[in-house]
């Protein structure tokens, strides 16, 4: 299995001709959406699409800036956090909320890219473009967010857990388009922590493992963890889930988790980790994210 | 001469270009545009090892633009022709354009034209080539394997070239021997990576015959006459210019096939016509580098004395034969300078390339030597491991102190500070040693701290290459210098600056010589047209030999002016000394006379001048390297943390203690320094460039080809000998390629270090120091 | 091939301009408006030579259609400092060493400046490591970063004694 992209021989590196239409409203990029099909993408930062046209890896006929329609607010909802699908990653550094209710989330946006990327690169398209490691897929899937999709038709609701499909592929249909993400706020008595391995400071992870838990007297109530690095897309460790449950925070048995959770994967196997290195990595990883919660609990 | 006394030289003086690149002003290739310029895309081969079947360029008529399509069968008799002319070397040309077959990916096949870059693009995406594939050799193993087909009709299997080399007496060293230390050591394949990518850009004019070639190149003038000699034009009515160059790193220091071929097509076209290289293109098709393999045996005393050493060097040179240093040039020179600093009486190589369906091996900084110093030195760590000495003491043993030495192929070393280097090493590292050491009770983190000891045969001239019968040829560099009627001056050097400051340490030169500030010098170069005949900027030459020649030339210029001021001040020439802008009598600073009115009476108030003398004020100096070269020096030492459960591996630290004789500039000299070492830790940590099983590349991006960035990289602390050597006029060494050479054998030392274990490969790449850490892991 | 109108305020000066929608702001800068001082390093958003201002934060020019851009304003390193480089940071750049073949340089001057104007509003003096992260997303490959932390050093440092 491959992770990466960008491995075509063609040598050029300027896009293919495309029709450019600026979006007035949502209404209009749906309707352009609707009307494209297959043919259409939004763009708006640009980060993650342009790139891959440059290279003609990508070849929409037809692009929809929505770069300026105003989707970019963070917001408390009833019972949840939702944040819009043209947040740029450094929004989320001064966001009281993302600080208080989801440490995880913060944690990992520390490892994106590097400034210019994260004033620019938009909660949309990353989790659009659904790269096998990037972080903010990871803790869509952490928290258990749905990603909210529109169309011309309607609006549904996707599992952000359901909705990365494999490398660069994704629940959203043609004519949909992300508008925002949304996450349940956890319970008072909540913590986390995102690590991350990679071969340079803001590259793509080699694996990266996050952790939410709630606790109580001690104890681990609530856990939840998500991985890169072991498939094609983020996953939740179902089984250690469980399993950390009523666990002390001063004696998570993070290590013995990360091993289990290890053993039950078959990682990603590219140029920069072997899959036995990958499975390593994560047990590791995996460790350090508890053990790196359960002491941010005990504080 | 206290009058002489270089006031400019050793000077850190701000770089004079610096305003041109900060400002945004100054010209690239890619700033390049003609009337009526056509954009040039290449078609190139998808396929490793195949047969040309056919291409179909029909869709090309349909496009509703005007194209111009070009194959080898246009271009057929046209190629590049690197040989060494030696009896063990194969024989084989690069076409300028594929003929029937291909032999790596990337390799050209076809040119589309059209008048916008965007629209050639889209063109040369229409054109489609019908492969019959061959087998691939993609392995140095297959390149030896001669049952396998070669990549060249009439060639017997793969092998391009095998030759040996040696000194001494082997088995009386293998006789003599308590200890036989016999270790492979595997450096990778790299691509160079200028910020800037190549490009030219050509321009015919039928009218007065003459071709004008713009190209991001290290070395207009071989460029020039490649060109003349492969087109059948006359040099006299070709120019050839670099303009601003970004960057270099000897992999613009080869005459390319497309710089030919470009100049063909703006002749067969009649229009301007240019190619500016994209990122991929660069990767995948411009030269590659390292890629090596040396099993070395080594023969030691039991009081740990070095007695010989058994070498066997194999390159993975890729397809072709690169122009003018060949397929020949990595591999000899790791026989060559294996010996390195130490004391060696017996010595023997075996080198060999092997041609494979890759990417053809170039020169890129520091040339064989980062993978021969890699080699060289892991093995005096194994060797010091094995005898249980500490690696200092052991290289102090054998380290060469007597000067002039000549070494066991004959080769003299000029003077250096092999063992002071090292001994001042030694005292900079002692906290780190002790840290490190400290660091083995512990089951998750090792420091590490590991050192390269190394000499640089620099600035070698034509000796050095006839010898290896080498189409180079020589390595002179020349300079003219003219000062005009104002007292302002003019130097032509031709030497090509891209970033190495040349601009303004050959204006401290001439400034010195002629007793003038430095700001009234400008440095032209990079244009036939103005510049003397010279080799270009390669190999270590542009301090010694550029400043060399530049200081000759000024210092003939300098002798006139003090022979006019003379006659005017009723002295002799010798009581003359020039500073501060004024000719004045020694002992008496206020009989003097300005230069600049010396000057106005050279060029126009020449009635003025002493009887018989011939006005003027311009010189010209061609300066040849030392036969076997000046040897630098240098100990390069980094200090690792290890995170034992990952591999993650943290530079904490990297020194270097380096001697290239006088440092003309000594900001440019630590710049210099340590963007070789920052390169030479890409080689050590991150730079790989991976063809799959079938010689696919996979490391087409800035994605996939990892380059140091900024987080990774500690500063880089600098300490400097001065040995200034006698073979050149200014006691200068080369300089511009030793920072690349020691980091990854200092990194890997120190990896060694750390884990208690050998380590015979680089990149040390995460997964790669992982899987050095097992044992801790097992233990732990 | 469909063209479209565009209005562009670039180095303050406004310009109206017919541009094919899939041409790169970098492109643009380089051939519509002579701006040679925005360099391409690997048009692939990876090595930050063609970083430029868009209405005043730094975007990478090569990930940016010029069509996106319209009734934007953009800046780029011709305007910094004019033609002699006079900016303070131009010339820390120039003190510290910190560009050897200048390719890399115009990007690295936009990336930095506002890092370096805002940890002088803050009054910060920022350690190595802060100063590194700032240029993560551009490659030099000539000075191996040292002259640029320097620059950068310097160029807050002198500001914040100023300030003082």
């Amino acid at each position: 299995m491959q992770g990466r992209p960008f491995r075509k021989s063609e040598e050029i590196v300027r896009p293919a001709s495309f029709e450019y239409h600026r979006a007035a409203s949502l209404e209009h990029a749906l309707d352009l959406l609707h009307e494209f099909g297959e043919d259409g993408r939004p763009i708006a930062g640009g980060q993650s699409l342009v790139p891959m046209m440059n290279f003609r890896l990508a070849r929409p006929e037809h692009l929809v800036d929505i770069g300026r329609l105003p989707l970019a607010s963070i917001e408390r909802t009833g019972n949840g956090l939702r944040i819009g699908a043209l947040a740029r990653h450094i929004a989320y550094f001064d966001n009281p909320l993302i600080a208080r209710h989801f440490p995880a989330f913060l944690e990992a946006v520390h490892y994106i890219g590097h400034p210019t990327i994260r004033r620019n690169g938009t909660l949309g398209g990353s989790i659009s473009h659904a790269d096998p490691t990037a972080e903010l897929p990871a803790v869509s899937v952490l928290y258990d967010g749905e990603i909210v999709a529109r169309s011309k038709a309607d609006e549904r609701r996707i599992k952000a857990r359901d909705f990365f499909l494999g490398a660069y592929v994704t629940a959203l249909e043609p004519g949909e388009m992300m508008v925002a993400l949304e996450l349940p706020l956890p319970a008072p008595a909540s913590t986390g922590s995102f690590v991350e391995l990679a071969e340079r400071r803001g590259d793509f992870a080699t694996a990266s493992v996050g952790v939410a838990l709630d606790h109580d007297n001690g104890r681990i109530t609530r856990f939840a963890m998500v991985c890169s690095g072991a498939d094609l897309f983020p996953v939740r460790a179902g089984e250690i889930e469980q399993l950390m449950i009523g666990r002390p925070l001063a004696d998570p048995g993070a290590a013995e988790a990360g091993k289990r959770f290890a053993a039950s994967i078959d990682p990603i196997e590219d140029h920069i980790a072997s899959a036995d290195f990958r499975r390593a990595a994560i047990a590791e990883l995996t460790r350090r994210a508890i053990e790196a919660a359960c002491t941010k609990a005990l504080k | 001469m206290k009058a002489d006394r270089p006031r400019q030289i050793g000077a850190r003086v701000q770089r004079f270009e610096d305003i041109r690149l900060l400002s945004g002003t100054a010209r690239y290739i890619d700033d390049i545009r003609l009337p009526g310029m056509l954009n040039l895309t290449f078609v190139r081969a998808e396929m490793a090892h195949a047969r040309i079947l056919g291409i179909d360029s029909s869709a090309l008529a349909e496009l509703g633009y005007p194209t111009w399509l070009f194959t080898g069968k246009d271009t057929a008799g046209l190629s590049m022709k690197a040989h060494q002319d030696v009896p063990e070397m194969q024989y084989s040309e690069q076409p300028l354009l594929a003929g029937d077959r291909v032999r790596f990916v990337g390799e050209p096949v076809a040119v589309v034209l059209a008048e916008d870059a965007y629209k050639a693009e889209d063109a040369a995406e229409t054109v489609l080539v019908d492969y019959d594939p061959l087998p691939v050799v993609g392995t140095m193993a297959q390149g030896r394997d001669n049952s396998l087909p070669p990549l060249f009709d009439g060639w017997t299997g793969n092998v391009i070239i095998e030759r040996q080399m040696k000194g001494g007496d082997l088995d009386v060293a293998r006789a003599a021997a308590a200890h036989t230390i016999r270790r492979t050591y595997r450096t990778q394949r790299q691509a160079g990576v200028p910020m800037e990518g190549r490009g030219v850009v050509a321009r015919y004019d039928p009218a007065d015959r003459t071709l004008t070639v713009w190209s991001s190149t290290q070395m207009p003038h071989l460029v020039r006459t490649y060109i003349a000699e492969e087109l059948g034009l006359p040099e006299s009515r070709i120019r050839v210019v670099a303009p601003d160059v970004g960057g270099g790193f000897g992999v613009k220091g080869q005459v390319y096939a497309d710089e030919v071929l470009i100049a063909w097509l703006a002749m067969k076209t009649g229009r301007p016509v240019k190619w500016v290289e994209d990122r991929r293109e660069h990767l995948i098709a411009s030269i590659h580098a390292r890629d090596h393999e040396h099993t070395l045996e080594a023969y030691v005393s039991a009081d740990g004395m070095l007695l010989g050493l058994k070498a066997d060097i194999t390159v993975d040179n890729g397809a072709y034969s690169t122009y003018p240093f060949t397929s020949a040039g990595e591999p000899g020179m790791v026989g060559k300078v294996l010996p390195g600093p130490y004391r060696l009486p017996a010595y023997e190589a075996t080198y060999r390339a092997v041609a494979t369906n890759k990417c053809p091996i170039g020169t890129y900084r520091g040339v064989a030597r980062p993978s021969a110093v890699f080699s060289q030195e892991r093995l005096m760590d194994d060797i010091a491991a094995e005898l249980k000495m500490d690696p200092f003491e052991f290289r102090l043993r054998n380290i060469v102190r007597e000067f002039p030495y000549k070494n066991v192929l004959g080769f003299t070393y000029d003077a250096g500070s092999y063992a002071q280097s090292l001994e001042k090493m030694r005292d900079l590292l002692a906290p780190d040693i002790a840290e490190a050491a400290a660091s083995k009770a512990s089951t998750t983190k090792r420091i590490g701290v590991g050192f390269a000891c190394f000499n640089e045969q620099t600035a070698h001239g034509t000796p050095d290459f006839t010898r290896r019968r080498v189409p180079i040829e020589t390595g002179y560099i020349a300079a003219r210098v003219t000062m005009a009627p104002d007292g302002e001056v003019t130097v032509d050097l031709g030497l090509q600056n891209h970033g190495q400051g040349l601009e303004t340490t050959m204006a401290q030169v001439a400034a010195d010589a002629l007793g003038i500030d430095p700001a009234q010098v400008y440095v032209r170069h990079g244009d036939t047209l103005t510049t003397p005949y010279s080799v270009g900027t390669w190999g270590s030459r542009g301090g010694a030999l550029g400043g060399g020649a530049v200081h000759l030339a000024s210092m003939r210029i300098a002798e006139k002016l003090r022979a006019i001021a003379a006659h005017l001040l009723q002295a002799r020439p010798d009581e003359i000394e020039l500073a501060g802008g004024r000719a004045a009598l020694r002992g008496n600073p206020g009989n003097s006379i300005e230069i600049r009115k010396l000057a106005r009476m050279a060029l126009r108030n020449v009635e003025q001048l002493p009887e018989g003398m011939i006005p003027g004020l311009e010189a010209e100096f061609s300066l040849d390297g030392p036969g076997d070269g000046t040897y630098s020096n240098a100990v390069h030492a980094a200090v690792v943390e290890i995170d034992i459960a990952t591999g993650k591996t943290k530079l904490r630290r990297f020194v270097v203690v380096e001697d290239c004789g006088t440092m003309l500039n000594p900001l440019v000299v630590d710049g210099q320094v340590r963007g070789g070492v920052v390169q030479g830790i890409g080689s050590a940590m991150f730079e790989h460039f991976i063809y799959d099983a079938e010689c696919q590349p996979l490391t087409t991006s800035f994605a996939d080809y990892l380059m140091p960035l900024a987080p990774e990289i500690p500063d880089i602390e600098v300490h400097h000998i001065e040995t200034p050597t006698p073979l050149t006029p200014l006691g200068a060494k080369g300089l511009g390629e030793g920072g690349a050479i020691g980091p990854a054998a200092a990194v890997a030392n120190a990896v060694a270090n750390a884990l208690g274990v050998g380590v015979t490969s680089t990149p040390l790449t995460t997964n790669a120091v992982w899987k050095l850490c097992k044992h801790l892991r097992e233990a732990g | 091939m469909s063209m479209t109108d565009i209005a562009l305020e670039v180095n303050g000066r406004k310009k109206t301009i017919a541009v094919e929608p899939r041409r790169l702001l970098a492109d643009v800068l380089r051939q519509e408006f002579g701006l040679s001082g925005v360099h391409i390093g690997c048009a692939h958003g990876v090595c930050g030579c063609c970083t430029v201002h868009l209405d005043g934060a730094p975007r990478l020019s090569c990930l940016t259609f010029a069509v996106q851009c319209d009734g934007a304003s953009v800046t780029t390193v011709e305007a910094l400092g004019g033609p002699t480089a006079q900016h303070p940071l131009q010339q820390a750049f120039r003190s510290e060493h910190g560009l050897q073949c200048g390719y890399c340089t115009p990007g690295f001057l936009m990336a930095l400046l506002p890092f370096v104007d805002e940890m002088v509003a803050r009054r910060h003096r920022p350690d190595d490591a802060e100063i590194r992260e700032a240029m993560s997303g551009n490659i030099c490959r000539c000075t191996g970063y040292h002259g640029i932390v320097a620059a950068v050093r310097k160029a807050i440092d002198a500001s914040l004694a100023k300030g003082a």
